[in-house]
């Protein structure tokens, strides 16, 4: 298969489903925050394709790419701690539990 | 230098006030202090009025500050001065002073006393302050609170029924009045011309300027500088407006038919009932007439209906003073048709002669008053017939300030009551006015009458097997009075015989103060009016002598022999039953449909509005699952539709 922008927008997308299921269909808060991070990296895969294929300079997409991978960093950091918080209340981690919002 | 008046007035009718408001802020675990504090703020509002008077500029004084103004509108605050304010306010501190005193007697072991002190100065300052307000709003204000601090006083044993129902029929009698007067202070303020380019106020000076500055005899609407003009049911403004005005007076000053709350209010304190009657509340009402009589005169309509309301009321509260057997029922009865004498006066034109029986009125009415707290104090009971029995002339000052008083109410040449009354009388003693006149002269046989009654029923007591109907009228035993220093009350009453024996010659010094002529007070001794009037008083002493004095007299009254006539005038002429009437037919059956109205439709609607809320918003938290997921979904879902969106166009 030919290198094409389309090629990288399919890998992503499917990433980026992968990633969707994963957010709205586990009832485990770490898989929802990991389906999450599929969702990023699939984000950041069309940033670095898209600054590859558009033409223009490519290092822009990449230090855009960093920069959303850093984001990232600092979100598992946040999420993690408070689904450890979570635990510590509650005993667990699914998501059943949490529904006191309910109207 | 002379002094600034401004200020003074401040003091006259703040130093009370400061009392009050010292009580209000915990001076009354005190009992000792308030009693000093007040009489000593009392004692300098009394000076302050003195004052006044004394160094009252001849063109009178004026001092406002504006409290609200609008565009349209100003409401002042302030001071206005002038012959007839001074000399009302003189009356009033000098009246509240000795009241004050007597109190420090009468009270002595009641446990309330520093809230009836404090009380007692609310009162005197609420009505010094409508006696120099400059402004009728700011006479109104205090006038509310006259008449509130008189519900506060009749009420103040408060753990008796009967004062309770007193206060509060008080209370709301002269709201009905208020009303009117209200109603009439927002037409004037409305419709009264102002200076071009100055909003419109109440001032007193504005809208006596506004009536004098047209001629009367024109057939002009004086208020409004206009043709008289229809404005409400075929009457011109300044009637309406007059009558208006006149509905406060008469519920403040007990004028028929607003007038049965007054004898009721004997359940207070007897100095509060001597204040009320002769310095303040009642006397607020005939102050307000003499302060706009122009106003009123202006208008024929309204000046008939003052007098024709007055002379009615005095012929009958004196009919009822005559068969009363409870003292300070017949004493109330007897201030009711005081009262209507002086409006009589008033009404008639004379700029003077009413004010002056005012004045009298005050002295005679707080003396009479006070001996008749010694009285009953003594006897435990307010019956004239127990009091006979039990005291009758034990006491030399009861005796004397009783026998003064009565023979100055009685109208007995020379004293003040004749003095002042015979101007009134004159001042009816014109064509026009002969109806008015012959109810003045019956009214005044009347007085002899009940005055005569009263005195031989107490000093000449019959003899003690009279006890049949022992317990009948209404036995007011107030034991709270119990063991009084007396020589203070008897001082006190001492005093005020004194000045009730001099105010008759000060007749002519009161016109001049007012800048009047003397010949306006002046007596025609030889004239026909006065021996019309000196032989009212015999005809009504002379069958009271008959009747009660004599010795061997039945002491029943030769109304007696008409018993239909006696039970009504026993019932106070079914003026109460009316009213009760009126509260439970009419009031009771207008309350019925509102209760309707409320129940059915603004209760209905109201829960209608409430019950849709709840259930629309049942509905709407439907969406609420507090389920993550659920609303990841929605908002995804909802993210693709505005995508859609975006992309179809």
């Amino acid at each position: 298969m030919a290198e094409s922008l389309g090629t990288y927008l399919l890998v992503s997308s499917a990433l980026f489903a992968v990633g969707l299921v994963g957010v709205l269909l586990r009832r485990n808060l770490v898989a929802m925050l990991i389906g999450i991070e599929l969702m990023l990296n699939a984000v950041i895969l069309n940033l670095v394709a898209f600054a590859r294929f558009a033409g223009g300079d490519p290092g822009q997409g990449q230090i855009f790419a960093l920069f959303v991978i850093g984001v990232a960093a600092a979100e598992a950091a946040v999420g993690l701690s408070i689904i450890l918080a979570v635990y510590k209340a509650r005993g667990s981690i699914s998501v059943d539990r949490l529904e006191e919002l309910s109207g | 230098m002379s002094p600034n008046l401004s200020m003074w007035s401040a003091l006259v009718v703040g130093a009370p006030l400061a009392t009050f408001l010292a009580f209000l802020l915990g001076m009354g675990r005190s009992p000792k202090g308030t009693v000093a504090v007040s009489l000593i703020t009392a004692s300098v509002a009394c000076v302050g009025t003195w004052v006044l008077a004394l160094h009252l500029p001849a063109e009178g004084y004026q001092d406002t500050v504006i409290w609200a103004a609008t565009a349209d509108f100003a409401i002042h605050l302030g001071v206005r001065l002038d012959g007839l304010t001074t000399a009302m306010g003189i009356v009033v501190g000098t009246v509240h002073l000795l009241v004050q005193i007597y109190s420090v007697g009468y009270m002595a072991l009641d446990p309330g006393k520093a809230r009836y002190f404090a009380f007692l100065s609310l009162f005197a300052s609420a009505m010094l302050s409508v006696v120099y307000a400059a402004d009728l709003a700011h006479t109104f204000i205090a006038w509310e609170l006259v008449g509130l601090s008189s519900y506060l006083l009749i009420g103040f044993w408060s753990h008796k029924p009967s004062a309770a129902q007193a206060a509060k029929k008080a209370f709301i009698m002269t709201r009905f009045g208020d009303l009117g007067l209200f109603l009439g202070l927002v037409l004037l303020l409305i419709h009264l011309p102002s200076p071009s380019g100055q909003p419109s106020s109440l001032l007193i000076s504005g809208i006596l300027d506004a009536v004098s500055s047209t001629n009367p005899s024109q057939a002009l609407d004086p208020l409004f500088n206009g043709e008289r003009q229809a404005f409400l049911f075929g009457l011109d403004k300044t009637t309406i407006i007059g009558l208006l005005l006149l509905c406060g007076i008469v519920g403040k000053s007990a004028q028929f038919p607003l007038h049965s709350w007054l004898p009721d209010a004997m359940e207070g304190p007897t100095p509060v009932s001597s204040l009320l009657h002769s310095a303040t509340m009642v006397a607020a009402g005939v102050y307000l007439f003499a302060l706009l009589q122009p106003l009123f005169l202006a208008s024929t309509i309204t000046s008939t209906t003052a007098l024709a309301i007055a002379s009615l009321t005095a012929v009958m509260a004196a009919g009822v003073a005559m068969v009363n057997r409870d003292m300070k029922r017949v004493l109330a009865w007897s201030s009711i048709s005081q009262l209507s004498f002086m409006l009589m006066g008033l009404a008639a034109g004379s700029p003077v002669a009413g004010f002056f029986h005012l004045v009298t009125h005050a002295g005679f009415k707080c003396l009479l008053f006070l001996t008749a707290g010694i009285f009953i104090h003594m006897a435990h009971s307010g019956d004239l017939l127990e009091i006979g029995r039990r005291v009758g002339t034990s006491s030399r000052t009861a005796t004397l300030g009783l026998v003064v008083g009565a023979a100055s109410l009685a109208g007995v040449p020379l004293l003040a009551g004749f003095m002042s009354k015979e101007v009134i009388l004159g001042q009816l003693h014109h064509p026009g006015h002969e109806g008015f006149y012959a109810l003045a002269l019956l009214g005044s046989a009347m007085t002899a009458y009940y005055a005569t009654r009263m005195a031989a029923l107490v000093l000449r007591p019959g003899e003690p097997e009279d006890d049949t109907d022992h317990g009948h009228g209404d036995d007011q035993v107030e034991h709270h009075a119990a063991g009084m220093p007396e020589h203070i009350m008897g001082g006190v009453v001492v005093v005020l015989a004194l000045l009730t024996l001099g105010l008759g010659w000060i007749g002519p010094q009161l016109a001049q103060h007012m800048g009047l002529g003397p010949e306006l007070v002046a007596i025609h001794w030889a004239s026909t009016g006065v021996g019309l009037a000196v032989g009212a008083l015999l005809l009504g002493a002379g069958v009271a002598w008959y009747d009660f004095g004599r010795a061997g007299a039945e002491r029943d009254g030769f109304l007696s022999g008409l018993p239909a006539i006696e039970d009504m005038l026993k019932e106070g002429w079914y003026i109460d039953r009316f009213w009760r009437w009126v509260s439970d037919r009419i009031i009771a059956g207008l309350t019925a449909l509102a209760l309707l109205i409320d129940r059915k439709a603004i209760d209905r609607t109201v829960d209608g509005i409430a019950d849709s809320t709840r259930d629309s918003s049942q509905v709407a938290a439907l969406l609420q699952t507090g389920r993550l997921q659920t609303y990841l979904s929605l908002s995804l879902v909802l993210l693709a539709g505005i995508l859609i969106l975006l992309g179809w166009k």
